[in-house]
């Protein structure tokens, strides 16, 4: 059991530092860089920012039951990214997507390498997650 | 868990806050380097551009530029704030208006602006469009025509305001303004510069020290 909860800590640690990554580098965009987020973008984050909560406290009082609380938040923002990515490869039609603040979900803010969309940085994200956990629910 | 654990918790978490603020900072003195250059050129562009309304004799080449939108709210409250620190330094300085129109009547306003400047009539326009803006732009229910009722008020000629108004085509302006707002990363209005330097709070006296530490320097 106690090899169970030290393994565990580790990839709750990768998965903490996923998390916090994830939120640091979606509030730069929106408030150091003024991107205005759409819609989609605030469904991910709102699954992505209480992750580095949940990691936290499993960090500072562990147990083995967090991938529980967390998967179920994980997979819906990965559910949610992969929409999202669907519309920025043009997979789904754009006029799906209710975007009330008027930003397109479909707006490219930017193209790094002439690939790295925001949605994409959120799947990778949302990716790691759910990788990291499921490796480290099968030891 | 124990103690060596706690510690690399801590440690990364004060480094991920550092590393955001310090990458925040950078980026903020790397955008406003950038624009104090570009504002120091000879032509002042993507700050100025030729078709903008200019005013101020400029003695002491402190360019002050005002992103704004007629139908914004907080333009409307800081304009008195802006007409107080320039009417004190027309001489010293130029005062430049953009437009970032984001709200649905924008484009009509700005119209009407456009069209007072050919009767010499845009800073009177501008004062009555704010004075009344609670009355024609209701979030709930925006009346943009009752500027028509209004704009007596600002001493125009309206016959030749109502033919100028129909002829004038504002599309090609309003496009080059937004371009060069996200070029220099302007998103919300009032956003105001003055020799490039970003007003950083919209108050009165951070206004008023950024002006004058632009003359004076």
């Amino acid at each position: 059991m106690n090899t169970k909860v030290s393994i565990s800590t580790n990839i709750i640690f990768l998965c903490f530092l996923v998390a916090s990554i994830a939120t640091f580098g979606s509030l730069f965009f929106s408030e150091v860089m003024n991107f205005v987020p759409c819609s989609m973008c605030w469904y991910q984050r709102i699954f992505m920012y209480p992750l580095v909560l949940i990691f936290l406290a499993n960090l500072l009082y562990p147990d083995d039951k967090v991938f529980k609380y967390s998967m179920l938040l994980v997979v819906t923002g990965l559910a949610f990214s992969i929409y999202h990515n669907l519309l920025m490869f043009d997979i789904i039609p754009e006029s799906v997507v209710p975007c009330v603040s008027g930003v397109p979900c479909s707006t490219e803010y930017i193209n790094w390498f002439g690939f790295v969309t925001i949605p994409l940085l959120s799947l990778i994200s949302y990716s790691i997650l759910f990788i990291l956990l499921m490796f480290g629910k099968k030891r | 868990m124990n103690m060596s654990n706690k510690k690399i918790i801590v440690i990364s978490i004060i480094l991920l806050i550092v590393g955001f603020v310090t990458a925040a900072k950078l980026y903020q003195f790397s955008i406003d380097t950038k624009n104090q250059e570009l504002a120091a050129t000879k032509k002042g562009a993507p700050f100025v551009r030729d078709h903008s309304p200019i005013f101020g004799n400029n003695k002491n080449k402190v360019t002050i530029v005002e992103f704004l939108d007629p139908e914004c709210e907080s333009c409307s409250y800081f304009h008195p704030v802006v007409k107080k620190v320039f009417e004190e330094y027309k001489d010293e300085t130029r005062l430049v208006y953009r437009y970032l129109a984001n709200h649905g009547n924008s484009k009509f306003v700005v119209k009407l602006l456009e069209a007072s400047r050919l009767q010499n009539k845009f800073k009177e326009t501008l004062d009555v469009v704010f004075k009344y803006q609670e009355k024609w732009a209701l979030h709930n229910d925006p009346k943009p025509e009752l500027l028509w009722d209004f704009l007596p008020e600002a001493g125009l000629d309206m016959v030749k305001f109502r033919m100028d108004f129909e002829n004038i085509y504002v599309n090609n302006l309003l496009k080059m303004d937004k371009d060069d707002a996200s070029k220099l990363s302007v998103t919300g209005t009032p956003t105001l510069y003055v020799n490039g330097k970003l007003l950083k709070k919209l108050d009165y006296e951070t206004f008023l020290e950024l002006v004058e530490s632009e003359i004076y320097k």
